[in-house]
């Protein structure tokens, strides 16, 4: 079987006046039907850029410098608007970060999802559903979220409605579609912290029940935690290590990682920083050479400096991209 | 967006000039890249600059400058274009070309004036509204500000200049004292969004005292804004004036101002067409290369503003 | 909603009493004597006096404020000393033509400004984007005046297509008015060889009122649109599958309609300013004109009820705009 989607050795820069940032750096991942995956990394790391590059709405001038993305065997990274119809909202859709701004102020939550209903059906080539269609489906919608009073819901404007609530709009959009894959972008990142519990509860019950396939962006390793099965560590444009979460998380093997998950809250409520990280994340205009953490691993060598790590692993399903990595 | 520099200042002897200011020059090199890559601001300042030296040097760079002094010369009345009179002659036989170009120093002054005043006036008032505690002053300061922007700005001149009677000293006065309000606009709303910055709120808690912070936090974060609005001003004050001129309000005909010239020379239309020609082109391009000038500041210095 | 409508009509209100204040500030502050003003500059010493004593102008500022207040509350703006008539009629005459300049010209500045900026903004710096540079920048920076002469000499005298000035020849007759628009009036009337002549007599004023405006309505629009397109929820949008026409043309055009609307009130306000220059080119006989020839012949008390009846003209239509973005901005609606 092959994968539903495949990033191969995927480059891409963005044009800077100081130069080209080279935002991505040769990522591979790939993903089968019915898993999920998470990607986690400190901001400014790509995982963003990566998701909304799957979706062909990245940056505007960003360059793909070399490799493919290939979703049901298609590469989709060059797509024009006309093709990307009937992919986007339909089989690959999104949850965005932020529920007050991605959503439209000028508009009702029902006009929104309406028209994104009727944009569906008509990219599969239906009868654009009537007024009364529209509004019995944005309710459904709304009611699988786990709105209550979607009736209602669906009058009011984005700025009448609570953090939680905004979110909940954006994932019934995002499911509007019936979606076969569905990139999650820090969905719980601007909530509070009980409501981003519940919303994490609601993604792992539709997950569930709906048998999707989910790629979810985070820089919260508990959320990624929660709801992914695999998962990939990006830093400064690299995917440095990528295994099954529970794995990773247990007995992560690269250095970054590691520093990463010790950097974690405490149950008292004790923050350390990144202890295991010192410093920040490099110039991506002018990143170190071989490997890019060098500059801030306690275990760097000359041969850092001076080579790229390949990714490996003594278990395939669990690699690390770090010529120090202990991998017994 | 470019990620900061992290460039490592490891330097063991003292950092030169070059390190120490790194990314000052650095962000002037970008301003200045900006600049010079747009077309429209280079033309713009090409075009300030060029009204510039014809202000400083203008009776030294007029073909004729005997005949901007009233010189009557009545063999050469009203000629067509040519090449001992680019622009021909008007109806007292003096050349045109000349004329306009000494007449720029006259509208430069105007708008340098108008601008001037207004920015004087409005600055101050802007900073106290902004930055006051007492909601009576600024409610006071931003309704009477209201109340000048509530006309525009040109039929307050013309009432103005009415009450005042006509004259260049009086229409620059008029312009000036409708100009002020847009900079209290301006002013008052960056200092109320600055006022309320960390670095403010650190030094007033550290114990500095008001004047000292207008100047040193306030002042500098409203600069940007200003400049560029003052070179936008320049251009529009210099055609408001030329505007009350061309009116019969502003400058009295012999004197080379635009505007009056133009008013002269719309009584010998259509037959002596090319009368307006170098005075109103003089007046396009002083606009024209403010504002272009004013858009390319704007762009490098205050970009989230652009295109208002 | 209405609680906003009533708050703005209260704020117009407030700020025509200022007006008013300001307009007799300026006509008692200014050195020179106001009798001497008002009876014009050939007044001999004893008519001055009798104007002063008529005027009440011997009576001390406050008690003249409080006179020249009630009379406006009344209507009235006192008498023009060319034509000796009361200025209220006076305006009420020369209205209706500005009015109607007006109102062809934002409708040549929004009906052109709105698609050219959208348009630009979709193809940023395509060839229609650079040459809308070039327009949106010259707009501003053509003096109104020399515009028009420039069109005059060319369209009028030259190819001899339009009129030189004037609102109809002087051979019609205006049809009977109804609303004051010769445009509409002569509709309505059935007078259609009287709109083709009112229609080419207003072209070119028009053209020349409208270009600034068509220029800056332009230069927002494209600007916003721009800001619009990069928006979250237009991303969102995209990301939805929704089709390009549509975001473009419903999603971000109505957010990029809202500042641009207020640039649309903005821009009225600076066209009945420019009447003043642009009606004294073309000898439209509206308002603007009329307080020109009166500063000109120190005929004061039409200047002033020119300056508040544009002023009033310019507070209305600002807070029509104002209901109109309530109307759009469901966040404002609820304040």
């Amino acid at each position: 079987m092959s994968a539903l989607l495949a990033i191969e050795d995927y480059h891409l820069a963005i044009p800077t006046f100081d130069g080209p940032a080279r935002v991505l750096n040769g990522i591979d991942l790939a993903l089968e039907e019915g898993e999920t995956l998470g990607i986690v990394g400190e901001s400014g790391c790509g995982k963003t850029v990566l998701a909304r590059t799957i979706l062909g709405i990245g940056p505007d001038r960003a360059e793909r410098k070399q490799g493919r993305i290939l979703f049901e065997g298609r590469d989709v990274a060059d797509l024009s608007a006309r093709d990307w119809r009937g992919i986007r909202g339909v089989k690959i859709a999104m949850i965005f970060q932020d529920p007050m701004t991605y959503l439209n102020p000028l508009f009702t939550i029902g006009r929104q999802l309406g028209d994104a209903i009727a944009a569906h059906a008509r990219a599969e080539g239906q009868a654009r559903p009537g007024r009364a269609a529209r509004r019995v489906r944005a309710a459904t919608l709304l009611d699988q979220v786990g709105l209550r009073e979607p009736e209602r819901v669906l009058d009011y404007y984005p700025h009448q409605l609570s953090g939680g609530m905004r979110q909940r709009v954006l994932i019934a959009l995002a499911l509007s579609g019936k979606p076969r894959l569905l990139i999650a972008d820090e969905p719980t990142t601007a909530l509070d912290v009980t409501v981003q519990a519940q919303v994490l509860r609601l993604l792992r019950d539709l997950v569930e029940t709906l048998g999707l396939t989910v790629v979810m962006i985070s820089h919260d390793v508990g959320a990624i935690a929660a709801l992914t099965g695999r998962v990939a560590v990006m830093y400064a444009g690299n995917v440095v290590e990528e295994g099954p979460t529970a794995r990773v998380l247990a007995r992560p093997l690269h250095p970054y990682t590691q520093g990463l998950l010790a950097a974690l809250p405490e149950i008292d409520g004790a923050i350390r920083r990144l202890s295991g990280v010192p410093g920040t994340i490099p110039s991506l205009i002018d990143p170190p050479p071989g490997c890019r953490f060098h500059p801030r691993c306690p275990r760097a060598t000359a041969l850092c400096a001076a080579e790229r790590p390949a990714m490996r692993g003594a278990d395939p399903a669990h690699r690390v991209a770090c010529h120090h990595a202990d991998l017994a | 967006m470019a990620p900061p520099d992290l460039a490592p200042a490891l330097a063991e002897a003292p950092p030169s000039f070059r390190v120490r200011h790194a990314s000052t020059i650095r962000q002037w090199r970008l301003y200045a890249h900006l600049f010079r890559r747009s077309f429209s601001s280079m033309l713009g300042l090409a075009l300030v600059v060029l009204f510039l030296v014809l202000a400083a040097f203008g009776p030294w760079l007029a073909p004729y400058p005997g005949d901007t002094a009233g010189a009557v010369k009545l063999s050469q009345r009203l000629l067509p274009p040519s090449l001992a009179h680019p622009f021909g002659t008007d109806e007292m036989g003096a050349d045109l070309l000349s004329r306009v170009i000494v007449g720029t120093r006259i509208s430069l002054w105007i708008g340098l004036i108008i601008t001037g005043v207004g920015a004087g006036i409005g600055v101050p008032l802007g900073i106290v509204a902004g930055y006051t505690r007492s909601r009576l002053l600024r409610g006071a300061i931003m309704r009477l500000t209201d109340l000048f922007l509530a006309v525009p700005g040109l039929a307050l001149a013309l009432a103005i200049v009415a009450a005042l009677g006509p004259g260049i000293a009086n229409c620059i006065a008029a312009l000036a004292l409708v100009w002020w309000p847009g900079y209290v606009r301006l002013v008052a709303a960056k200092t109320l969004s600055v006022k309320e910055e960390l670095f403010v709120e650190a030094s007033r808690a550290a114990g500095a005292r008001t004047p000292w912070i207008l100047w040193h936090h306030i002042l500098p974060n409203c600069l940007s804004p200003i400049i560029v609005k003052l070179s936008m001003d320049m251009g529009l004050a210099v055609l408001a004036a030329a505007s009350l001129g061309f009116i019969g309000l502003g400058a009295k005909p012999p004197d080379p101002e635009w505007g009056a010239m133009i008013s002269v020379a719309r009584s010998y239309m259509p037959d002596w067409w090319w009368y307006s020609a170098c005075p109103g082109l003089a007046i396009f391009l002083t606009v024209l290369g403010f504002n272009l000038l004013g858009d390319g500041l704007r762009d490098i210095l205050d970009p989230k503003s652009a295109g208002r | 909603m209405l609680r906003f409508a009533l708050g703005k009509v209260l704020t117009v209100a407030g700020t025509m009493l200022g007006l008013a204040v300001l307009t007799f500030l300026i006509t008692n502050v200014a050195p020179g004597d106001p009798a001497r003003l008002v009876a014009g500059p050939e007044a001999t010493a004893d008519m001055v006096e009798t104007i002063r004593r008529e005027y009440g102008l011997d009576r001390p500022l406050p008690v003249q404020l409080g006179l020249y207040l009630r009379d406006l509350a009344t209507g009235d703006l006192g008498q023009s000393i060319v034509t000796t008539r009361p200025v209220l009629s006076e305006i009420g005459r020369y209205f209706p033509a500005t009015f109607e300049l007006v109102l062809v010209a934002m409708a040549i500045g929004v009906g052109l400004g709105l698609p050219l900026g959208i348009l630009s903004a979709l193809k940023r710096d395509g060839a229609l984007d650079h040459l809308t540079r070039i327009l949106s920048i010259s707009g501003v920076a053509l003096p109104a005046f020399w515009f028009g002469i420039l069109l005059q000499l060319y369209f009028a005298v030259h190819l001899e297509w339009l009129p030189v000035s004037g609102r109809l020849p002087l051979s019609e007759v205006p049809p009977a008015p109804i609303t004051g628009l010769i445009l509409v009036d002569s509709l309505l009337r059935g007078q259609f060889e009287t709109f083709r002549e009112a229609f080419l007599h207003i072209l070119l004023p028009a053209i020349v009122l409208s270009f600034p405006c068509l220029a800056a309505i332009l230069r927002v629009n494209r600007a916003e649109m721009i800001e619009a397109l990069q928006a979250d929820h237009v991303v969102a949008a995209r990301a939805h599958g929704l089709a390009p026409f549509r975001i473009v043309a419903v999603y971000a055009l109505r957010n990029a309609l809202l500042p641009t609307l207020a640039m649309i009130g903005l821009r009225f306000g600076w066209m009945l300013g420019s009447t003043v220059l642009v009606e004294t080119v073309f000898d439209w006989p509206g308002i603007g004109l009329y307080a020109v020839s009166s500063a000109l012949a120190s005929d004061f008390k039409p200047v002033v009820g020119v300056t508040l009846a544009i002023g009033l003209c310019f507070m209305t239509v600002n807070m029509l705009i104002d209901l109109a973005y309530a109307w759009i901005d469901p966040r404002l609606r609820a304040a």
